[in-house]
């Protein structure tokens, strides 16, 4: 038996405490082969005892490690008892926008007005957040970067996590655009009770007429008067971009899909708290959904009390196509754990997978690269030494993104090392 | 009638006019009536019939049966008609000015003392020293409509602040002030608003009872001191004598107030909310009276199915049960007394003191809790309250009986003076009638109805009529269809006439000769039916609201089989054993149990068993405010004061196993209030939440929440830098220890409060749990202990902890942290997910908490991370969520690890505890069973069934014509460290 090495990315590192993020892997230099464990494809598939090559930043094969392929070249990577998975992808995330929350000075996510759909979270994109390698490092490896606020927020972008800039960050820009929906009525604690948005009618109007004078302009060709905000909407009547719809109550979503439908919009729904009570319309209007947090409280007093955790199966079992998100930036290290959350409260295992892997790259366009270990994919993926969705077991151990072996070190680590160095000295 | 209104005008009757001049030739009478031939309800639960009432002198002379008109007294003939004395109302802002604040709100800086001018008190929400009887000035259009209500003595206050000073007695008559206040002092008003005081101190519930309870120490040492003047305090020694009328919100706050009353021998009697049909037993034992308004929401809109998603089951049942709530505390033996509080129209009032009757409320105790009762209460019975020789004649003449439908009040006398509200209607007009118009011949019929005319056996037309006084208009088609006969005349004895115009105008003679009473027409043998009752739909269960019990779960003798013990104890897990419980304590752990016959017996094969999990950094469950944070010190404040048993978050996180939680103080100010633990004994009153025999704990806090560093319009409260946070603490505990010196010389001290729970923390009788981040404020904190001789006993958050765990393994103190949080401010930069293991791996006890309602439905999760970050052992990790908390909080001698003896708080799971997958099959506390996963399906189902039903019944109801309101639905704000503010 051939040795195979084992890549021990600690012993590897050599990160310091210089405030710096890791140094960005260089690309695929040789052909890598990932000999047995358990493959977990993305797809709703297992592999056991599997054997995944990767060349050139791609995968190349998927097959049984007892398949008799020639691998003389190849890096051998022994996955034995270990899991592989696809690279997770965090839908909805505001990941390298804002850096440390209460500091003003490190929010890039929200620009000022109601509509801004000109604007692009790409450029606000920090590839240099200390936050980002502590996410990397928990296997989550993709990230829509996403602008908030305002009505038409602006647009988001699919960057992988391991990047010199913004540019080699992009694996597809600004890939729609996002649209905060009014609420209907909303919790006024002073009150002690929900009250109804008296300007929702107007407000939706107003969302309605933009999206009005939006087709029109896109319509022509020549206009002489260039209008940014207008013509950065150009994308959605094409079809080349998705609109995101955050919304939570279930009349609110239908009123979105209704006005989706009016402008034959592409329409994803975000948050979609309710949406385990519209799932007929969301499957009959095709409308797919990005699952907010389901480390939630139940929406009213008297909602069951596991309802959160137990929607991503309710959606599940009516067939509605979504994917798992968890909002806000550090916290996307735990977005593996949503998924097993999720399987707790009676979603298949490899569905659950299928929900932070596959499903999320097709909600965001990116499935023909990403997102499912098969062949022609870009090689993006984990081993890790137990189930990853289940923070007992879930230690990544190594990760690709695009065949490029990936830095797992991050800040917190070496802040780990510091003082575990200062009490082994006895200081 | 005539005699009546003029009487009105000119009364002016013996005990008034002593020192006002007057103009003209003295006018006095004496006020002599005999009201006759009415039916007499003297007090609640008598009646005379054909009864005789003489008042002279505006008070009640004789009441007999029968009884002969005094020759010299005005005879009001009340035939038919009703008598009762008026009403008395404990809880009115009659006549008073609207309060108005004492200055301007600070934008900069926040006020710490009073703006009132003069030697008053230092908190604006305390004014003892209003005396309504000062500012009462009648309010003739006001009075006008509390006596269409049937009120005939109100007891005036303002309705502002904690203190909200006394009230003054006043009858709603409409003379000089001079003359209506009966009694100048009534009663000392208290509640749990803060009202419209600008001060910054309290801002929270919590506060508002530790600065009534300051307020009574305070009052206690300003009898005996020469120091100050101070005329709120004296103000309020003075009022202590007076009867103490106590509003509140809710049930709980009226057991707050009550254990308050308790605390320094007052009884309070409390102005209820309407909902303590909720809560019977616990109020019944507070032994108080209660004043009970009568005000009952509308109709929920519920048409559309996800608006009406919004809305609680407490909200839908409180719509059906609020009515029932009078005669429901009636039939618990509670006193009450009934206010008109809240109704501004006199017919919405009786509308609802219907419904009140209709839904159980005896019409004997509905009179007596608005007569005898608050006569009682005010200390005016022997004037008021019934009608008897000598008491004051104040009194109603109505229609019918005073709960019946349609009744009308007719007057309502006032100390003898009469004020008509709807005159009595002229039943003599009433008969039948031969009417000779000119050349042709009618009968007339007038009757209750109206008046008609018979031209022949088929045709009846209609007789529009006026009668004031003697004097009669009336109009009549000649034929049918034809023109009108008008006529006018007076009534000469029984027969009216006068001249008209016939139906071609020329001028006529009539004459209406009376022929007899109208003959009762035959009704048709029905009786129409009673409409049906509708049944009760609300299920009652505690808490009342969601996923409450309605039978109070029991400790049970329980025998888990075959399940994965985490012992927590020297033999650690034990891969396969039985634990029994037994009398609510753990009564046999591992092994195969022989238990006793009857005993429940629980397969846990595949499962694991775990003590419960104690949040060791909790806000959940704390009514109006988390934060005191008004001052640098407010050591003074207890959430134990206002534990809320009724929070849903105590089932939800029941769910998530925890048994224990510690609910403290946010973190706004260094010095916070003081923490209570509570098992979630779920369905129990606060007070039985708590953990009995627990040492006290208090909030500490460090870094940018107490220095305001996040706040968008930063002031000048000291501190507003960590080098200040020293300060404080250096000046409250200097403060402490001379307040210590200064008890043992056994110097004449006013008990402060503040100072006495920090004298605690220096005498190592309460402990510290402070909120912690940075490294150079953690080692600052440990650096004052030792300077002022005590131990930190826990440092909460405590993200860099792993800086300087070695120190603080040192220094004895204990962490309490987030398992994985960081990045959300500045002074989390540094933490990292190892602290946990790190601190551990120095000696320091380690527990993570959750600071989070939603997380603490996962701690089990969050211990879980240890072993992730950092490498803990299992059975290590699980103690940071069990057995380190309950060392840090000093019960580990009862919770904390499966051991005998100890109590039977105890998770059953369906997997590894550490484990995403692993969920809460049950959870007990102490022996009982206050979560089951299956349980929870059936109450999830009936919960839903329960909702249709009301919904089914207000859509019923809404389609009967019943109002409706929108439906807002109730929610519940999320408490953190930072969340400032009373929504009460």
């Amino acid at each position: 038996m051939q040795k195979i090495i084992f890549i021990a990315i600690m012993a590897l590192t050599s990160w310091t405490l210089a405030a710096q993020s890791p140094v960005p892997a260089a690309a695929q230099a040789g052909p890598i082969a990932i000999v047995g464990g358990t493959a977990h494809l993305g797809n709703g598939q297992v592999v056991e005892n599997a054997l995944i090559t990767l060349e050139a930043g791609k995968i190349t094969r998927v097959d049984q490690a007892s398949a008799k392929i020639d691998l003389s070249g190849f890096t051998k990577i022994d996955a034995t008892g270990k899991h592989i998975y696809p690279g997770f992808i965090a839908a909805n995330t505001q990941l390298g926008l804002v850096e440390i929350g209460a500091v003003n000075a490190t929010h890039d996510e929200a620009e000022t007005g109601d509509f801004n759909p000109n604007t692009r979270a790409l450029i606000a994109y920090n590839t240099d957040s200390q936050v980002t390698p502590t996410v990397r490092s928990r296997g989550v490896l993709y990230a829509q970067t996403t602008p908030q606020g305002g009505r038409l927020s602006g647009s988001s972008s699919i960057v992988q996590l391991d990047a010199w800039n913004w540019e080699d960050a992009a694996v597809l820009a600004d890939d729609g655009l996002h649209l905060e929906w009014p609420r209907r009525r909303s919790y006024n604690w002073r009150q002690g009770e929900w009250t109804k948005n008296e300007s929702y009618d107007a407000q939706v109007r107003e969302i309605a007429d933009f999206l009005e004078q939006s087709r029109a302009y896109c319509a022509t060709t020549n206009r002489k008067e260039h209008n940014l905000r207008l013509a950065a909407t150009c994308g959605l009547f094409s079809g080349q971009q998705r609109l995101f719809v955050h919304a939570d109550l279930a009349k609110d979503m239908e009123q979105a899909i209704l006005l989706g439908q009016q402008f034959g919009l592409q329409l994803v729904l975000v948050g979609a708290g309710e949406s385990y009570l519209i799932t007929d319309l969301l499957k009959t209007a095709n409308v797919p959904v990005i699952l907010g947090s389901t480390h939630a409280l139940p929406a009213t007093l008297d909602s069951d009390v596991d309802q959160p955790y137990k929607t991503p199966a309710q959606l599940a079992a009516a067939g509605v196509q979504f994917c798992l998100s968890h909002e806000g930036y550090w916290e996307q290290r735990n977005l593996p754990f949503q998924a097993g959350t999720a399987v707790a409260y009676g979603l298949p295992y490899e569905r659950a997978v299928q929900a932070i892997t596959l499903d999320a790259a097709r909600i965001l366009g990116v499935a023909d690269r990403l997102g499912s270990l098969e062949t022609g994919k870009d090689a993006s993926l984990l081993i890790t030494s137990g189930d990853a969705l289940d923070m007992r077991t879930s230690t990544v151990e190594v990760a690709f993104i695009a065949g490029r072996q990936i830095d797992l070190d991050n800040k917190q680590a070496a802040l780990y090392r510091k003082f575990k160095t200062k009490y082994d000295r006895g200081e | 009638m005539l005699l009546l209104a003029a009487m009105m005008l000119f009364a002016l009757t013996t005990w008034a006019q002593a020192t006002f001049p007057y103009n003209g030739v003295k006018d006095q009478r004496d006020g002599w009536y005999a009201i006759t031939h009415a039916t007499v309800i003297p007090r609640a639960g008598e009646e005379l019939a054909n009864a005789t009432l003489v008042i002279k002198a505006g008070r009640v002379v004789s009441l007999t049966a029968g009884g002969a008109v005094p020759t010299g007294a005005v005879e009001i003939d009340a035939t038919g008609k009703y008598v009762y004395p008026s009403m008395i109302d404990l809880y009115a802002a009659y006549g008073l000015p609207k309060a108005t604040p004492a200055g301007e709100r600070s934008r900069e800086q926040p006020q710490m003392i009073s703006n009132k001018e003069g030697a008053y008190g230092w908190n604006e929400a305390l004014k003892p020293e209003f005396r309504a009887h000062e500012h009462f000035e009648p309010d003739a259009k006001a009075a006008e409509n509390l006596r269409a209500m049937g009120i005939g003595i109100i007891s005036a206050h303002q309705q502002d602040g904690i203190s909200r000073g006394t009230s003054t007695v006043v009858t709603l008559g409409g003379d000089r002030a001079n003359e209506l206040i009966v009694k100048e002092q009534g009663a000392h008003y208290l509640s749990f608003q803060k009202g419209i005081s600008t001060q910054a101190y309290p801002n929270s519930l919590m506060g508002i009872i530790a600065l009534l309870r300051q307020t009574y120490l305070d009052g206690n040492w300003y009898k005996n001191q020469q120091e100050e003047t101070n005329f709120s305090l004296a103000a309020w020694n003075q009022v202590q004598a007076l009867p103490q009328i106590f509003a509140v919100g809710n049930w709980q706050e009226a057991l707050r107030a009550g254990k308050i009353a308790q605390e320094f021998g007052q009884r309070y009697i409390i102005k209820g909310s309407g909902d303590e049909y909720q809560r019977l037993g616990d109020l019944k034992s507070m032994g108080s009276t209660f004043i009970l308004p009568l005000v009952f929401p509308e109709a929920y809109d519920v048409s559309d199915p996800y608006d009406a998603n919004q809305l609680t089951i407490d909200q839908l049942r409180h719509w059906e049960m609020a009515p029932a709530n009078a005669g429901q505390v009636a039939k618990a033996n509670i006193p009450f007394a009934l206010t008109t509080d809240g109704f501004s129209k006199p017919k919405d009032f009786f509308t609802a003191l219907n419904q009140a009757i209709a839904n159980g409320l005896s019409e004997t105790d509905a009179l007596r809790a608005f007569t005898e009762t608050p006569a009682g209460i005010l200390g005016i019975a022997k004037d008021a309250g019934t009608l008897e020789a000598g008491k004051w004649a104040n009194f109603m003449v109505t229609s019918q009986p005073l709960f019946a439908k349609d009744t009308k009040i007719h007057h309502n006398w006032v100390q003898g003076k009469p004020y008509i509200i709807e005159a009595i209607p002229d039943a003599e007009l009433q008969g039948r009638y031969n009417l000779l118009a000119g050349a042709r011949a009618y009968n007339l019929v007038i009757n209750d109805k109206g008046g008609k005319i018979n031209i022949d056996e088929d045709t009846n037309l209609e007789v529009k009529y006026s009668y004031q006084d003697g004097l009669i208009s009336m109009s009549f088609p000649a034929d049918k269809g034809g023109d009108l006969v008008r006529l006018s005349g007076l009534r000469q004895g029984q027969n009216l006439g006068g001249r008209g115009q016939d139906a071609t105008g020329n001028w006529i003679d009539w004459q209406a000769e009376y022929l007899g009473a109208v003959v009762a027409e035959e009704k048709p043998a029905e009786t129409p039916a009673e409409p049906e009752k509708a049944a009760m739909v609300s299920q009652m269960t505690y808490p009342y609201g969601a996923f409450g019990w309605t039978e109070r779960p029991q400790a049970e003798t329980v025998i888990i089989r075959n399940a994965t013990l985490w012992t927590n104890e020297a033999e650690g897990i034990l891969p396969k054993g039985d634990i029994m419980l037994q009398n609510g304590k753990i009564a046999q752990v591992g092994g195969s149990i022989r238990g006793p016959r009857g005993a429940v017996e629980v397969d846990g094969t595949g499962m694991h068993v775990t003590p419960g999990i104690i949040d060791e950094h909790s806000h959940i469950a704390i009514s109006r405010g988390v934060n005191e944070g008004s001052q640098e010190s407010t050591a003074e404040v207890r959430i134990g004061d206002v534990v809320d048993a009724t929070d849903v978050d105590i089932y939800r996180q029941l769910a998530g196993g925890v048994t224990t939680s510690q609910l403290l103080h946010g973190s706004a100010n260094p010095i916070g209030g003081q923490s209570a633990l509570i098992k979630l004994r779920w369905g129990s009153s606060p007070e039985q939440m708590k953990f009995a025999g627990a040492p006290g704990f208090i909030k500490f806090a460090l870094g940018e929440n107490v220095k305001q560093s996040n706040r968008s319009n930063a002031g000048s409260r000291y501190p507003q830098t960590r080098m200040g946070v020293e300060q404080v603490f250096e000046n409250y505990f200097t403060e402490a220890r001379q307040y210590g010196e200064a008890l043992k010389r056994g110097a004449t001290v006013r008990r402060d409060l503040d100072l006495e729970t920090l004298l605690e923390i220096l005498e190592g009788k309460r402990f510290i749990t402070c909120h912690s981040y940075q490294q150079g404020e953690i080692n600052m904190l440990m650096k004052v202990a030792d300077r002022f001789g005590f131990r930190v006993n826990t440092f909460t958050h405590i993200l860099e902890g792993y800086k300087v765990a070695d120190k603080m393994a040192k220094h004895g103190v204990g962490a309490s942290s987030f398992s994985d949080w960081w990045a959300y401010k500045y002074e989390v930069v540094e933490a990292i997910p190892y602290n946990g293991a790190l601190m551990h791996e120095q000696g320091v006890t380690v527990a993570f908490n959750s600071d989070d309602a939603e997380m603490a439905r996962r701690l089990n999760q969050e211990a879980g991370k240890a072993v992730l970050f950092g490498g803990v052992s299992e059975v290590e990790a699980l103690k940071f969520v069990t057995l380190n908390p309950a060392k840090l909080l000093h019960v580990d001698d009862r919770v904390g690890s499966l051991k005998v003896g100890k109590d039977a708080d105890i998770v059953l799971w369906t997997d590894n505890p550490l484990s995403v997958y692993a969920r809460a099959q049950q959870t007990y506390v102490d022996g009982i069973k206050f979560f089951d996963i299956e349980a929870d399906k059936v109450l999830q189902q009936s919960l839903q069934a329960e909702r249709h039903a009301l919904i089914q019944k207000m859509l019923q109801a809404k389609d009967g014509g019943a109002k409706t309101q929108a439906s807002g639905g109730r929610g519940k704000r999320q408490y953190h460290c930072d969340t400032e503010d009373d929504e009460g």
